[in-house]
């Protein structure tokens, strides 16, 4: 596209760089703090570190799509719209959810510095999953992601329920990365390559064998319904969004949620967006839709009975991944198989990401005391004890309701146009459903906004709030951009869209760039470059 | 049947075989369990063998069979289960489903793999020079897939730092 660009391999790899030297910062600085001091202003160290790589990112959007003119970095990563823009939603969500940490923790008990290492090194890792562009980047990538996050669930040691919650989460976790490899194994089996846009032209080509990818695509399916939480594989969620430290929690409804649907949908637009897989005699689109609304479902009719506003949130979570989805069947196709993205997904990502953090936040000011139990007793008349967290949870709910004026409203609004767009009407049910479920949802979410503004029996019991500038800081700012995004969403559609539509450059820009890469790989690795389809492991 | 074809079988019989001894007879010492693992990671080797991956076959050995195999018997005798830590064997509902679904995955792959394998790009499977040598694995790790390689470098600090910050005693 502009082979011109001459902005070298490190400053575009910059952003992965940045976070990855905070996280060692911040876990050599913590070595030799002394033990019982205050670690709180780590958390600003590595939410500076998160800002610094945000302010990257943006320049490189400028650029955007950007080259790797180095042979390893060029295979494994794609630096796009798509990817900047998902990162940019990472990145706000783990600077956001790195603040909340700063006072909650040590009224938890668990203020250690090693957690905001970890915190760093996920969101690392979450980064690299969005830009990855092979399978083997992509896997490592999200291990790196998803262990570090088993960890910090079970960071409130000394609590049996945090522990029980890392443990259901590694476990099941586990499992959905072994059928993951398992579906990478086979379509590597199906195509001979780990590359997205090579496996995309190898199934293209008319000997590919389409019953083995296709296998291979149900288990990559499986691995992503378990990532993102939908509804089959939905179990974990609840109790480990429950018992893992309120701070985590804002952190994996919000950046793991990112980076499993920015990295999958990469994954299955790039790799599996060809018709035959979309709406042939296997197609994923159907498998998708079905989940979808399976998971509206049993996310809201669940979040219903739930008094715990965490457990509750854990369900709204489900329903809010069945929206998501949709997205993901609007994705136009044009004539020549290429897939792009409409704005939907990355907008109602970052509406997501914004609304989760305020809701968290609140509940975690919510918690003090080393209180577990965020239920209603808890945050009831919330509006006369503290009335800045009481309108942060209110506009957080509204906004995770749809209610308009709020980014969740702009975000709905999006990928249901979209889905009826792209597919001509042929999805209608499936909108009708999500409105509907939408609908149920109000009951649940205008609960918590009654409880916190018209019930007062926590008055003769108040709980301690977590006094915490950080975490109000942090909380009102996501309120705060949650109103803006939503009264002013022009900006963010356009750069959403732009992220979406990035995605049908890269198999155009992969053919570009092929001569490039050929004359680059035989002048350094003739041993390579011979037989690139048999070496790829 | 060539030579090389009764090989494999006798190595995919064993390694299943091996593999099925590591879960199946439930409730006894599990310290056979990984002995089992042990024999299984031997048949895998040989696999590798045959698919000319010598430096896999050793590695595996070397790594696994060798090192990671003495970890899993060293914590399985410090732990030292008796019995009825180990549980009772139970048996319900949800592990027959899950057994079925297991079986019906195999079956299923293997009709799909028997189908269509033919199909699978003929000129593509040739091996490069150098297939399977030190010299190429190390290309491939340090030259095409680097970058995952330091990913994979945090990933491991990170696990060290997990088991630190879950297991130590006073933090």
């Amino acid at each position: 596209m502009q082979a011109a660009t001459t902005t070298s391999d490190l400053a575009i790899i910059s952003p992965l760089f940045i976070v990855c030297a905070m996280g060692l910062v911040a876990l050599l600085v913590a070595v030799f703090t002394p033990k019982d001091s205050f670690k709180g202003w780590l958390g600003y160290v590595v939410a500076f570190g998160f800002a610094l790589a945000l302010v990257a990112v943006v320049w490189l959007w400028k650029q955007a799509p950007l080259t790797l003119s180095n042979e390893s970095l060029f295979f494994a990563l794609s630096v796009d719209h798509f990817g900047l823009g998902l990162t940019a939603v990472i990145l706000i969500g783990g600077l956001l959810a790195a603040l909340t940490a700063v006072d909650y923790l040590p009224s938890q008990r668990s203020d250690h510095g090693e957690y905001y290492a970890l915190v760093a090194f996920a969101v690392l890792g979450m980064m690299a999953m969005v830009m990855s562009a092979d399978m083997l980047t992509f896997f490592v990538a999200l291990e790196l992601m998803s262990i570090s996050v088993y960890v910090l669930a079970g960071f409130k040691r000394q609590s049996a329920f945090s522990t029980e919650a890392a443990m259901k989460y590694f476990v099941t976790g586990s499992f959905a990365s072994a059928l993951l490899l398992l579906g990478i194994a086979f379509t590597y089996g199906a195509t001979g390559s780990i590359r997205f846009t090579e496996i995309a032209e190898a199934l293209a080509s008319p000997q590919a064998s389409l019953p083995i990818a296709q296998f291979g695509v149900v288990m990559l399916l499986a691995a992503f319904f378990f990532k993102v939480a939908a509804a089959p594989f939905h179990m974990w969620t609840p109790d480990v969004y429950e018992g893992a430290p309120t701070s985590v929690t804002a952190l994996m409804a919000t950046g793991v949620k990112v980076a499993a649907f920015g990295g999958f949908a990469r994954m299955f637009l790039t790799a599996f967006g060809d018709a035959r897989f979309r709406t042939g005699d296997l197609p994923w689109e159907t498998i998708i839709a079905i989940v979808a609304v399976a998971s509206m479902f049993a996310g809201n009719l669940m979040a219903l009975a739930q008094k715990n506003l965490k457990r509750m949130l854990a369900y709204s979570a489900i329903a809010h991944t069945g929206y998501i989805m949709l997205a993901m069947l609007a994705a136009p196709t044009s004539g020549d198989g290429t897939v792009w993205l409409g704005p939907g997904l990355i907008f109602y990502l970052l509406g997501y990401t914004l609304a989760s953090i305020a809701a968290f936040g609140v509940a975690s000011v919510v918690s003090g005391n080393d209180v577990e139990d965020v239920n209603e007793v808890a945050y009831a008349g919330l509006a006369k004890r503290s009335p800045a967290h009481a309108l942060i949870l209110a506009v957080a709910m509204l906004s995770l309701l749809g209610i308009p004026l709020t980014a969740g409203f702009i975000g709905k609004l999006t990928i249901f146009a979209e889905v009826l767009d792209g597919s001509h009407n042929e999805y209608l049910w499936i909108v009708v459903v999500a409105v509907i479920n939408s609908i149920i949802s109000a009951f649940y979410y205008l609960r918590v906004i009654l409880v916190a503004y018209m019930r007062d029996e926590a008055a003769e019991r108040p709980i301690q709030l977590v006094s915490s500038r950080s975490l109000t800081l942090a909380a009102g700012l996501a309120a705060f951009l949650t109103l803006v995004v939503g009264l002013v969403p022009s900006r963010a559609l356009m750069a959403s869209g732009k992220a979406g539509g990035s995605l049908a450059d890269s198999k155009a820009r992969a053919a570009s760039t092929a001569t490039v890469n050929d004359v680059h790989t035989e002048a350094d690795a003739p041993a390579t470059a011979s037989a690139p389809k048999a070496t790829k492991l | 049947m060539e030579f090389i074809q009764i090989v494999f079988w006798l190595l995919a019989a064993g390694a299943i075989l091996t593999s099925l001894m590591v879960v199946l007879p439930r409730g006894r010492n599990p310290l056979y369990g990984a002995l089992a693992l042990i024999l299984s990671f031997f048949f895998v080797a040989g696999i590798y063998v045959l698919l000319v991956a010598h430096t896999m076959a050793i590695l595996q050995i070397l790594v696994y069979a060798g090192a990671i195999m003495v970890l899993f018997t060293f914590v399985i005798m410090l732990l030292n289960l008796s019995k009825r830590e180990l549980g009772e064997e139970s048996k319900n509902l949800a592990q027959a489903l899950g057994v079925g679904a297991v079986a019906f995955i195999i079956i299923k792959s293997i009709i799909i793999v028997d189908a269509s394998a033919d199909s699978v790009g003929g000129d593509n499977l040739a091996l490069p020079k150098g297939f399977g040598t030190i010299e190429s694995i190390a290309d491939q790790m340090f030259h095409r897939h680097l970058l995952s390689f330091e990913l994979i470098a945090i990933l491991l600090l990170v696990a060290v730092i997990g088991a630190v910050v879950l297991a130590k005693r006073t933090l």
